[in-house]
């Protein structure tokens, strides 16, 4: 048994690791708390073996049309500008901003951002995302954010509730990491 | 005296449980396969059995159930461990430990939306890793050296600015990332072979997908420049792998290191001479280099004949 503990405290360490984060996120005022429609996202059971729910948020049109102006700024602020000398610059990490427009059954992706506070001032529903290049004839014209994640776990009771048959509506936090979970749902 | 040696191998296979015969020995691999073949079933077990419950239980009952799984594996495989000298059902329970501690960091990302973080590789690394030293056995050690260069990779693109989950276009941190394993090697003492083995492993695929340009460099050259850079460089390493083990008996990382400066070498070659080149002259000489290669290794077989170190 002399040096099974390591093993046992990497788990252990690891574990806490996580919860901290969690914790860290979840307290203290939710950095955005937004009501989602029927239409902005989907209840997802994950399989005929699988007890777990989820919801899945509705993506709808990403970016519309920008200026080019605009395209240049966004590569500028990601930093693509210097990375034209291949075609294949990998993805980073970013941040975007979603929004419920009346009239469409989904949640459009209106900007993009690498941090987040620069989102905040201008938008309430602002979540983590992937940023890919969007390249025409070997030059980046703007940048494409892909959410993520783009999926929710539904804890009980929540779960109840959601398995109903019928419309729902659902009650997303976002907690000082950026990181959602479903502080209510009818 | 011949009695006397059959009876010195029958007490040392009771004592030791080691193969006397080649028939043992058979039987040996077949239980290794069984115990892998086991071990995979198990861990597929685990994971769809959480699947199977995890909507009907409250969150911290998924947390406890969660993080108690891979630590009572892990006390299981001791049990295990104290009443077989083989090893077997050892290695099998902790392969659904290794499998349930995944299980545990993914699904608690899931559970509460974390975002995703490179740091799970490095807990299942040093996890794995101290499982291997703990219990002796070498699968735990290649699992844990993959995902601590996993994890390097990771970090060293992240560090770059890019989105580690994203595409991992660029390799060149897996190459040092596997160099640093077979310098960590040299001095890895009863594990010296699994570490060197995996890290030269782990470098010649990062050059190898270097050099085929399925992966982004960071050197300053153009995609032509960077395949040509890692095909002449990958020919180098594995010929100097090749020099290096020779003398030592290490017979898989020769056997590695022969394969991949085949590969190199067709590569560099299809990459100089394919286009402009007529085909038949082409196949013609790389028929010829076939022999000469062959001839070369011929050479080297007889001085490999003990050592197995992997």
């Amino acid at each position: 048994m002399r040096r099974l503990w390591l093993p046992l405290l990497i788990v252990l360490a690891s574990d806490a690791y996580v919860l901290v984060g969690v914790a860290r996120n979840r307290t203290g005022t939710p950095q955005a708390r937004v009501e989602l429609a029927p239409g902005d996202f989907d209840v997802v059971r994950l399989g005929d073996e699988n007890t777990g729910l989820e919801i899945r948020l509705r993506i709808g049109k990403v970016l519309p049309e920008p200026s080019f102006a605009e395209g240049q700024r966004r590569v500028k602020a990601f930093g693509y500008d210097r990375e034209i000398r291949s075609r294949l610059a990998p993805a980073k990490p970013g941040f975007a901003a979603l929004e419920h427009r009346p009239g469409v059954e989904a949640l459009t992706v209106s900007d993009c951002a690498p941090d987040a506070r620069t989102l905040r001032q201008r938008y309430t529903f602002v979540t983590r995302a992937i940023v890919h290049p969007s390249w025409t004839a070997g030059k980046i014209v703007d940048v494409r954010p892909w959410v993520e994640p783009q999926s929710v776990h539904v804890p009980l009771p929540y779960s109840r509730v959601l398995s109903r048959p019928g419309e729902h509506r659902v009650t997303l936090c976002y907690g000082s990491r950026y990181e959602p979970w479903i502080c209510e749902a009818r | 005296m011949s009695r006397h040696i059959e009876e010195t191998l029958a007490e040392l296979t009771r004592q030791f449980d080691i193969d006397s015969t080649e028939s043992q020995k058979r039987i040996s691999w077949g239980m290794r396969i069984a115990s892998t073949i086991g071990g995979l079933a198990f861990c597929a077990a685990v994971f769809l059995f959480f699947y199977r419950f995890w909507g009907l239980l409250t969150t911290p009952a998924q947390v406890a159930i969660l993080a108690a799984t891979p630590i009572l594996l892990v006390l299981g495989g001791e049990f295990a461990a104290r009443r077989e000298r083989t090893l077997y059902i050892t290695s099998l329970i902790l392969l659904v430990a290794f499998a349930a501690f995944v299980l545990n960091l993914t699904m608690l990302a899931g559970i509460f939306a974390v975002a995703p973080s490179p740091g799970g590789f490095l807990a299942w690394g040093l996890f794995a890793m101290a499982l291997a030293y703990h219990f002796r056995l070498r699968l735990p050690l290649v699992i844990g050296l993959v995902c601590l260069m996993l994890w390097l990779n990771a970090v060293a693109i992240m560090t770059a600015g890019y989105q580690w989950t994203g595409d991992l276009y660029v390799w060149e941190p897996s190459l040092l990332a596997g160099a640093l394993v077979f310098a960590a090697g040299l001095r890895a003492g009863d594990f010296s072979g699994t570490f060197l083995l995996t890290g030269l492993s782990a470098a010649l695929l990062s050059m190898l997908a270097l050099s085929l340009n399925i992966s982004n460099s960071y050197l300053p050259l153009s995609m032509a420049g960077v395949a040509r850079a890692y095909q002449i460089l990958g020919m180098m390493v594995t010929a100097l792998a090749i020099w290096y083990g020779i003398p030592r008996r290490l017979t898989g990382v020769v056997n590695a290191a022969a394969a991949g400066f085949v590969v190199f070498l067709y590569c560099r070659l299809v990459a100089a001479w394919w286009d402009w080149m007529p085909k038949y002259v082409f196949s013609l000489i790389v028929g010829v280099i076939s022999l000469g290669l062959l001839a070369a290794f011929k050479k080297i077989r007889p001085r490999l004949t003990r050592g197995d170190l992997l």
